[in-house]
C-alpha cells in the first residue's frame, strides 16, 4: 500500500511537472516512464515471461538548478521493476553538487551513478538507446541495484591532447549501495538455495547483514583525432564486502539453522570500449573482465558454492564483450543489431568443470543476438521492439524453471515517454 | 549474355543505393550557414570550432570564469541539423540524446530550444551569458556575433 502511495504521488508530481515546467523558474524538471512487456518461449527469464509479463517498467523524475557560475545541484527519484527485483520501489537514484573550477578540472560530491562501460550511468534511460536491454553480460542484472549509485566524492574534466583529440577523465571513490534486500544480497540468497537444493537440501536463506568497503572507480575517454572514434575504459576496485546469510531448512525432517559468510576481499573489474559515429552509423564494442576473491567462512559443514566460488578463497574471473551496430535510417526509426558472449570462468568456457559435475555445460556461457528497432514517434514518445536468440544460461536468472533449455528466445516491447 | 544483363541490372542497383546512402549522409546543399551569436556580455571574439564544440557539449560551462555559460538551441529547423553536424559532428538524434544523457546523469541543464531563430536571439540578447546561432541570411539584433576559428 505504502509503495503504491508513494508511486501515485510521484506519478502526479511527474504530471503535474510537465504540465507546468515552464513555471519552476530556475529549477529543470524532467522525467521519464516506460513500461515494456516480456515473452520468452523455453524458460522464464527475470520473470515469469514463458506466461509473457508486464513487470517491467522505470519511472524518474529529476530536479537541478545552478546556484552560481559553475556550480550545480540536481537530485532524480527513480523507481524500476523487473520481475522480483525493483518492485517499484522509490529511491534516490542520485543527488549530488557539481562544481566545475576548470573546464580540465571539477569536483562532485553525493550520491553519483557509478560509471562502468559506456552505458552503466544510463541504463535506466530507455530513451538514450536503440535497444531495450543492454548486453547483460557487461552490464549484470545481478549488481544492478548496486552499480546504480555511490556515495562519496569524484574530481573530473576534459583535457585538450592538441592534434590528438581531448581526454576526459573522471575519479570517484566512496562506498557502494548495498542492501540486504537488493541486488547482490538476494542473487546471493538465490544462489545458496539453489547450490543447497543440488545437494538434496531445501532450504531458506535470508541475508542477515550485508556491508560493503571501499569503492574506487576511474573513466578515461579519448576523443581521438579521427573525428567520432571515441576510445575508453572504466574500471571499478571494491575491497571488503561481507555478507552474512542465515539459512534454514530441513534434513529428514529434522529441522536445522546454518549461517555463513561471504567475505570478498577483492573485487575489480574493467570495460574497455570502443564507439564510432559515422553520421548515422554507430559502431560500439566493448570488452569486460573482472575478477572477484570470495573466502566463506563457516564452511566446514558444508560447502557453500556463491557466484561459482567452492566455498575457499577462490577466483571468479568474468569475461563478455559485445559488439553492437545500430543506424538511424531517419528521424522515425532506428535499426540495431548486437552480438555478445558471456563466460563466468574464462578459463573453461566450453563448461568442462560443469560437466564433470553431472550439470549441462551450458550453464557457463551465454551468447546472444540481438534485433532491435526503435520508433521515435514524437519528441516525447518512443516504441521499441526487440528479439533475441541466446545459446546458455549463464545470465543471472532468478525466475523458477522447472526445466532448463539451452537454446531460448525472448520478445520484448517497451513503450518510453521522456519530457 | 544473360550474365551480362543481370550484372548490369546489377551495378544500375547497388550504384542507386551508393548514390542515395551518400546523399543522406552528405545532406542538402541549399543548407545556409549557421552564426554563433551570444548575449554582449560574452567577452569572446572568436572560438575554434573544438571550443565551441565544449560549450554546446556541455562540458565548459563558465566564460572566462565568470559567468555561466546558457546555451539555447533552435528546434528542428534547417539551421539546427546543420548546426549539430557542422559544429558539434552529431546527428540531431545524435545530439538530443547527448543532452538527455547529461541531465538523467546530473551532468548538466537541457539547452531551452525555441522555435523560430528570432525568438532565439531575442532570449539571447535579453540573458546574460548566453549563446546560440542562427542561420547567416537573419541579421543579429543585440547580439554579438562570435567567429569560428578552423
Amino acid at each position: 500500500m505504502k509503495k503504491i502511495i508513494l508511486l501515485t504521488i510521484l506519478a502526479a508530481v511527474f504530471f503535474t511537472a510537465h504540465a507546468f515546467a515552464s513555471e519552476f523558474g530556475d529549477v529543470d524538471i524532467h522525467g521519464f516512464i516506460s513500461q515494456g512487456y516480456l515473452q520468452t518461449d523455453k524458460i522464464n527469464f527475470l520473470a515469469e515471461t514463458k506466461d509473457g509479463t508486464f513487470q517491467f517498467n522505470e519511472l524518474a523524475l529529476n530536479f537541478a538548478t545552478i546556484l552560481s557560475p559553475g556550480l550545480r545541484v540536481g537530485m532524480q527519484l527513480f523507481a524500476y521493476d523487473l520481475g522480483d527485483r525493483g518492485n517499484d520501489e522509490l529511491t534516490v537514484e542520485w543527488c549530488y553538487a557539481d562544481y566545475q573550477w576548470k573546464e580540465w578540472l571539477g569536483f562532485r560530491v553525493g550520491s553519483m551513478k557509478t560509471p562502468h562501460g559506456l552505458y552503466n550511468e544510463i541504463r535506466d534511460m530507455d530513451m538514450l538507446r536503440p535497444t531495450i536491454f543492454l548486453p547483460m553480460g557487461v552490464y549484470s542484472e545481478v549488481i544492478r541495484d548496486e552499480l546504480q549509485s555511490n556515495r562519496g566524492m569524484a574530481a573530473y574534466g576534459l583535457v585538450s591532447l592538441g592534434g590528438l583529440g581531448r581526454l576526459s577523465y573522471l575519479m570517484q571513490l566512496g562506498q557502494m549501495t548495498v542492501d540486504k534486500d537488493k541486488g547482490f544480497a538476494r542473487a546471493a540468497e538465490l544462489l545458496a538455495e539453489r547450490n543447497f537444493e543440488l545437494q538434496g537440501f531445501t532450504i531458506n536463506a535470508d541475508t542477515k547483514d550485508i556491508h560493503s568497503g571501499y569503492t574506487s572507480n576511474g573513466v578515461l575517454k579519448w576523443y581521438t583525432f579521427i573525428d567520432g572514434l571515441m576510445l575508453g575504459i572504466t574500471g571499478f576496485n571494491n575491497n571488503n564486502m561481507d555478507t552474512t546469510i542465515r539459512t534454514n531448512g530441513s534434513l529428514n525432517n529434522i529441522p536445522f539453522e546454518y549461517q555463513f559468510q561471504s567475505h570478498i576481499t577483492e573485487w575489480w573489474g574493467m570495460v574497455a570500449s570502443g564507439q564510432y559515429e559515422w553520421y548515422d552509423l554507430v559502431l560500439t564494442y566493448e570488452y569486460f573482465r573482472s575478477d572477484m576473491k570470495t573466502t566463506t567462512r563457516d564452511s566446514e559443514t558444508y560447502v557453500v558454492p556463491i557466484f561459482g566460488v567452492d566455498g575457499k578463497n577462490e577466483k571468479s574471473p568474468l569475461m563478455a564483450w559485445y559488439i553492437n551496430l545500430s543506424y538511424r535510417f531517419s528521424a522515425f526509426v532506428e535499426c540495431a543489431y548486437t552480438y555478445t558472449e558471456y563466460y563466468e570462468n574464462i578459463n573453461d568456457r566450453d563448461g568442462t568443470s560443469y560437466k564433470e559435475s553431472g550439470l549441462d555445460d551450458y550453464l557457463a556461457w551465454a551468447k546472444s543476438s540481438v534485433f532491435s528497432t526503435r520508433f521515435d514517434i514524437n519528441d516525447n514518445w518512443i516504441l521499441k521492439l526487440e528479439y533475441t536468440y541466446t545459446d546458455g544460461q549463464l545470465y543471472f536468472n532468478p525466475a523458477e524453471n522447472d526445466k532448463l533449455s539451452r537454446y531460448w528466445s525472448m520478445y520484448g516491447i517497451k513503450v518510453t515517454y521522456t519530457f | 549474355m544473360k550474365s551480362r544483363f543481370a550484372f548490369l541490372i546489377m551495378r544500375i542497383v547497388v550504384g542507386g543505393m551508393l548514390v542515395v546512402f551518400f546523399n543522406g549522409l552528405t545532406g542538402s546543399a541549399a543548407w545556409a550557414d549557421v552564426v554563433i551569436i551570444a548575449h554582449p556580455s560574452v567577452d569572446v571574439e572568436s572560438m575554434t570550432a573544438q571550443e565551441l564544440k565544449n560549450v554546446f557539449l556541455g562540458n565548459r560551462v563558465k566564460w572566462n570564469d565568470h559567468l555561466q555559460i546558457k546555451v539555447v538551441v533552435l528546434k528542428d529547423l534547417p539551421a539546427h541539423e546543420q548546426f549539430t553536424r557542422k559544429i558539434v559532428h552529431k546527428t540531431t538524434a545524435q545530439f538530443k540524446n547527448w543532452w538527455r544523457q547529461m541531465v538523467f546523469t546530473g551532468k548538466g541543464l537541457i539547452p531551452r530550444s525555441f522555435n523560430s531563430e528570432q525568438a532565439l536571439m531575442a532570449y539571447v540578447a535579453a540573458n546574460e551569458g548566453a549563446v546560440g546561432y542562427i542561420s547567416s541570411e537573419l541579421k543579429p539584433v543585440g547580439v554579438r556575433t562570435i567567429n569560428v576559428l578552423d
